[in-house]
């Protein structure tokens, strides 16, 4: 045993067992091994959470700093020379405590789990001897042999194999003969609603550079794993996704709502607990923003529709001072 | 960082992702499948089945004349007196083959979906092929032609709810076999109907066949048992607790039943009363079969070490290291042992059963390699 088994595979597969154990054996749930891998990646993203967090609080960080004079000053003073304008945006990230690379942070701490998680699914849907022998040396003692082998079904899905929606008359056809590849699709969606949400703007610089490029590539690049690796992972990248999606809207919320509260006396009266409702409608507005102009979006806050409206000024002028420029 | 080296990085990323697990995604295989006629070893592995001299390790033909890698074999064939092999591949496949020169006899048949494999091998009664398949049927077939004769359970309903990897057993009118969904299954030769399961659930997967004692039969699961099942009713005798994953099946003689297990040990147990007479802790897991040759025990262990002991005294007789793992059951031929790797080379390696002395090793494309490197 290596210890990336020791340490990363191993822990991977048995809370996958522990888990499928409890969901199917005990609880007598259908499709436990896709429901495992559910509630294994909400535990992922709890564990994860401090990291996220202050992360994402970098990335409002960034956001705001966007409208701060000092950066419109810099980025109008410096316009024409590039290597003038990063230093003198690194300084002033230094002066107000924010990591400019923070944004690859969650994808950096993803990639040892997307690797565990890809090894751990393979190995557990082993259905031929080799592949089970061989996951057999991963199991620890404690977890009960009895569940083996795992179910591998989970709604239209086989968790070991690359998914696709059977719908007849797709036959023959190329790339959806199979089927459609559904989760691909909404693993696309999912990683750029993220990505813009989660990452911070950087215009003018080297890490912008970086940080838009990523949006643009990390979608697709998740979104091949999942066209053609098991979609066990695709699933995970589905659920993790979903959950740093309202992991965004929610802190972005609660952001916000002290400084409305400030401007508005209205927002006063605004309760401190959100309901499920007022969630939903934060995602559903956020989405909406990022769908309609998703250059801006991340620029702007997108708690409620006065929240929005205030941030969007800046916003707005610097567009125009730009044009004018 | 520059932003242009982000695209290979994760191009990169991409590809070590894929690596991983060759296809993308899990992929079927098993170890060589190993039988005999006496003269000749027949060998299912990868795209081919290769008949080897057993005196010499020439290669004597090998099937198909142009392998095709969505077509694999790894069943150990099954060879008649009257000389024709049957072959299973992992595409839910069946062929016969003559023995002789490998000519098609008939088929290739496909059994069903082509995601069923057919892991174990084939049992002959009479004139019908049973083939255990890993769509969770057993298939009974016609020998001359391949025809359809009976499925367990019948095509109108559904199959198993787990795989069938190994070759079933047959006394007199009835056949036994054992599956992936923890059970024992007794079904009527003539017809294909239900005689039986056992009585409960048996703790673990069945992955080898049941063994025929007198009125029991005997089958390791991975719930770590050894169980004794009356064969008439399918109740429980007795069980017996190995501690570990039991995978291959026991091997019988003088009433005594030996087996290993995934920790390694090497159990020796009453047939009659289910009790432990001896245990042994060898230096490697274990998932084959012993064999028992006149006084002899020949038991393969995953590392790579064929032990050889003698069973009235436990004495070690000879044991040899070989390159490569071993999840194939040794096969005995008179005076020699023969073993199959798994990764390793050669593929084939026989020796003297008297004092493992090499006698000859067969690797597909040839090989400079000896099976004994000192």
């Amino acid at each position: 045993m290596n210890i990336w088994d020791t340490f990363i595979l191993n822990p991977m597969i048995n809370a996958l067992l522990y888990i499928y154990n409890f969901l199917g054996p005990t609880l007598g749930l259908a499709g436990a091994f896709g429901l495992a891998i559910i509630v294994f990646t909400i535990l992922i993203r709890l564990i994860t959470l401090p990291l996220t967090y202050k992360q994402q609080q970098s990335t409002q960080k960034m956001q705001e700093l966007q409208q701060d004079k000092e950066y419109i000053k810099i980025q109008e003073k410096h316009k024409g020379n590039r290597q003038k304008l990063q230093e003198e945006q690194m300084k002033l990230y230094k002066k107000k405590g924010i990591n400019p690379f923070a944004g690859c942070v969650p994808t950096v701490i993803q990639l040892p789990i997307i690797f565990g998680l890809y090894g751990a699914v393979i190995r557990a849907l082993a259905d031929s001897p080799s592949p089970l022998l061989e996951f057999s040396k991963h199991i620890y003692s404690s977890v009960s042999s009895t569940i083996i082998p795992l179910d591998s079904q989970f709604l239209w899905m086989d968790l070991g194999l690359p998914e696709r929606f059977p719908i007849p008359g797709l036959e023959g056809l190329p790339l959806v003969g199979d089927g459609l590849p559904i989760l691909a699709i909404i693993v696309i969606i999912t990683s750029y609603l993220q990505t813009k949400l989660t990452t911070p703007p950087q215009p003018g610089s080297q890490g912008g550079g970086m940080t838009q490029m990523m949006g643009v590539y990390m979608p697709l690049l998740l979104g091949w794993f999942a066209y053609t690796l098991a979609a066990g992972l695709a699933l995970y990248f589905v659920v993790s996704n979903v959950l740093a999606i309202s992991q965004a809207v929610i802190m972005k919320r609660y952001r916000s709502a002290p400084e409305a509260a400030g401007k508005k006396k209205k927002a006063k009266e605004q309760p401190k607990e959100s309901s499920v409702l007022g969630i939903l409608s934060n995602v559903q507005a956020s989405l909406t923003k990022l769908l309609a102009a998703p250059s801006e979006s991340t620029a702007q806050g997108s708690n409620s529709n006065e929240s929005s409206k205030d941030q969007s000024e800046p916003s707005t002028k610097k567009k125009a001072d730009a044009k004018g420029s | 960082m520059k932003p242009k080296l982000v695209i290979p990085l994760l191009i990169g990323g991409a590809f070590v992702l894929s690596a991983c697990a060759g296809a993308g995604f899990r992929t079927a295989t098993s170890w060589p499948g190993l039988s005999s006629d006496g003269e000749t070893v027949y060998m299912a592995f990868n795209q081919a089945v290769y008949a080897i001299d057993a005196d010499n390790g020439n290669l004597k033909w090998s099937y198909p004349a142009e392998p095709k890698s969505n077509r694999t074999f790894f069943a150990p064939p099954t060879v008649t007196e009257d000389g024709t092999l049957y072959v299973g591949d992992f595409a839910n496949g069946i062929v016969a083959l003559s023995a002789s020169n490998g000519a098609v006899e008939w088929g290739p048949i496909q059994l069903g979906e082509s995601n069923g494999r057919i892991v174990g091998g084939s049992t002959i009664a009479g004139d019908l092929l049973l083939v255990p398949s890993g769509d969770g049927r057993l298939y009974a077939r016609d020998i001359s032609d391949g025809s359809a004769v009976w499925t367990f359970p019948a095509e109108f309903s559904n199959p198993l709810e787990e795989s069938i990897w190994s070759a079933p057993v047959v006394d007199g009118a009835r056949v036994f076999f054992t599956s992936m969904d923890h059970n024992v299954y007794s079904v009527d030769l003539a017809q294909g109907g239900q005689l039986w399961m056992a009585d409960r659930d048996l703790g673990g997967a069945i992955a080898d066949s049941p063994v025929l004692v007198d009125s029991k039969l005997l089958a390791g699961t991975f719930g770590h048992k050894l169980i004794a099942l009356d064969k008439d009713r399918g109740r429980e005798a007795w069980t017996f607790d190995a501690g570990n994953w039991i995978w291959g099946s026991p091997a019988v003689g003088d009433g005594v039943a030996y087996f290993g297990d995934l920790a390694g040990q090497l159990h020796a147990v009453d047939v009659n009363s289910g009790s432990e007479i001896w245990k042994e802790t060898l230096s490697s897991r274990i998932s084959t079969s012993p064999v028992l040759s006149e006084d002899r025990m020949f038991v393969a262990a995953e590392s790579g070490t064929l032990f050889v002991r003698e069973i009235s005294t436990k004495r070690d007789l000879w044991n040899v290291a070989l390159d490569g793992d071993l999840h194939t059951d040794p096969l005995v031929l008179g005076d020699t042992v023969i073993v199959a790797t798994s990764g390793g080379e050669p593929l084939l390696c026989a020796f003297d059963v008297e004092n493992g002395t090499e006698r000859w090793s067969f690797t597909p494309g040839g090989s400079d390699k000896r099976c004994r490197s000192g």
